[in-house]
């Protein structure tokens, strides 16, 4: 949902290299999660090969909905390979995504960092309210709300502290801006937690081992 | 929470006009946006991007995830 749809050049460099350094300290603990404490096999990378296709295809599709939008299933992704596997699956999405023209090379890392916060609160929120007397559907789409939120706040967060180069536009007038745009992809945050909690659902009463596959980060640390 | 947030989308939306995503995300930064033009898609749905590209990458994913399996 959340992405930086800003082009090479609309950053400065040292904020390029700065969110791309972040972006790989973050994969570098994925990566080092499941190689030393989360083993993934086959079937976890079957699994992340087909959110790859699902997120990347759906990331495309402008939605005719209050003037053009897409979803990105971000919070699936999430919720069904948890954060380590997830950053690696956004990381490719965005390479993909900047292969095609859709956003610029640059903001790779910026719009990882986006990804991933969706992808982690999400699988978060998720997670604490399965503690909860709630059904499958409702977890799933708080998660979903929750993680486009946050993902939301960290775009706008991301585009305020690097600033946008050759714009006279002041902080403030920014902020009005980009919370208005959020606002918007708020609204479409409503129907991707709908898909989201009616996939979740359905996974869960046809395949509940893929969801089992998920365990908490701190039951499985060792 | 969904009707909350589904009046203040309604309410952005009517303030920021009817704009593709990326007119919206210029004008939001003070970036010159062009107006998004170009095919009507089906119903409305379009693809961003070139259209050749999408479809190579999207099936050599596809692909990929057969060969795993």
């Amino acid at each position: 949902m959340a992405h930086i749809h800003l082009p090479d050049g609309a950053f400065s460099i040292q904020w390029i290299i700065t969110w791309w350094i972040i972006a790989i300290i973050i994969l570098g603990l994925c990566l080092y999660w499941l190689k030393k404490v989360k083993k993934i096999d086959n079937k976890k990378i079957t699994l992340a090969a087909m959110l790859t296709a699902a997120s990347f295809a759906i990331f495309q599709v402008n939605i005719p909905l209050f003037g053009g939008v897409h979803m990105n299933l971000t919070p699936l992704i999430g919720i069904l390979a948890g954060p380590a596997i997830g950053g690696i699956i956004v990381l490719i999405v965005n390479i993909f995504l900047a292969a095609i023209g859709h956003g610029g090379w640059g903001m790779i890392g910026a719009n990882l960092l986006v990804n991933m916060t969706e992808v982690t609160v999400a699988y978060g929120i998720y997670k604490a309210l399965g503690k909860i007397n709630l059904d499958t559907f409702s977890k799933a789409g708080i998660g979903t709300i929750t993680g486009l939120l946050f993902g939301n706040i960290t775009m706008i967060l991301i585009i305020l502290i690097s600033g946008i180069q050759g714009v006279n536009q002041d902080i403030p007038n920014t902020l009005y801006g980009l919370s208005l745009l959020a606002a918007v992809n708020m609204g479409v945050a409503i129907i991707e937690a709908f898909l989201t909690g009616y996939v979740v659902s359905y996974i869960k009463r046809v395949r509940p081992d893929m969801l089992a596959e998920v365990p908490l980060l701190a039951a499985t640390a060792k | 929470m969904v009707l909350i947030f589904l009046v203040l989308s309604l309410f952005a939306y009517i303030i920021t006009g009817d704009k593709g995503i990326e007119e919206r995300f210029s004008n939001a930064v003070g970036l010159p946006g062009e107006p998004e033009s170009g095919d009507n898609g089906i119903f409305g749905f379009t693809l961003e991007g070139n259209h050749l590209s999408y479809v190579i990458i999207l099936a050599l994913i596809l692909v990929a995830a057969a060969l795993i399996r």
